[in-house]
């Protein structure tokens, strides 16, 4: 209850900071902002997915290089 | 009695003595030849089985080689395949080990770029109204001075 009533301020607040005063303005900032932030979220999107392969390149190399430093231990 | 009487004589003596010496001689080695004889035998005999039983021996022993050898084959063989088996068991283990650490890596990725991008076009943002402000100030400087330029001009 308490984290909604705190998110519900902040949006509010951030509502009095960004959005502006003329009402009929507000569908055009709507439209604007929520095409910045989906730019934003398909940005982080994809750079969340090169982040991801390049670990799972990292990861499968590194398992790779244990089988092999074990093979030379072995024999 | 003559000199070749006497000579006659001590050679007869010395062709019986060395007759007796031969035959006491032949004798003896006849008990020696007869003894050697038996040794031979026991040897012989002694040293059969003994030959037999080393035959055995070595046959057993090539017998246990060979199974030796196809314990080392099982074993290898054994070896590759708990190898192979330890190779598919990694590879369950880490599949969904790799795709939670790349998700994970993603998402941290994801968040950390989307906060970034947020900060750096709210810096512009605040950013933009003072260049504005500047163009402004500069479009009206300019147009100041071209309007002054055009008065003193007429």
């Amino acid at each position: 209850m308490k984290l909604r009533t705190v998110a519900v301020l902040g949006l509010a607040g951030w509502l009095y900071a960004k959005a502006p005063r003329d009402p009929q303005e507000w569908p055009a900032f709507a439209g604007e902002q929520f095409a910045t932030l989906r730019e934003q979220v398909n940005e982080a999107i994809e750079a969340g997915k090169r982040a991801s392969e390049r670990r799972i390149e990292q990861l499968d190399r590194e398992v790779a290089e244990s089988f092999h430093q074990a093979d030379r231990d072995g024999s | 009695m003559h000199w070749s009487d006497v000579l006659k004589a001590a050679l007869s003596l010395f062709l019986v003595l060395t007759g007796f010496a031969l035959a006491y001689m032949f004798l003896r080695m006849a008990g020696v030849f007869g003894r050697l004889g038996t040794s031979v035998t026991r040897v012989t005999d002694q040293v059969v089985p003994i030959l037999s039983k080393a035959q055995t021996t070595m046959d057993g022993v090539n017998r246990e080689i060979d199974r030796v050898d196809e314990i080392m084959v099982t074993a290898v063989n054994g070896a590759k395949g708990a190898e192979r088996t330890l190779q598919t068991i990694s590879s369950a283990a880490t599949a969904p080990v790799r795709i939670l650490t790349g998700v994970a890596a993603g998402v941290k990725e994801g968040i950390a770029t989307f906060v970034a991008r947020r900060v750096a076009d709210a810096q512009n943002e605040a950013t933009e109204p003072g260049a504005a402000s500047a163009a402004e100030e500069s479009s009206a400087t300019t147009a100041a001075g071209s309007a002054t330029s055009e008065g003193a001009a007429s």
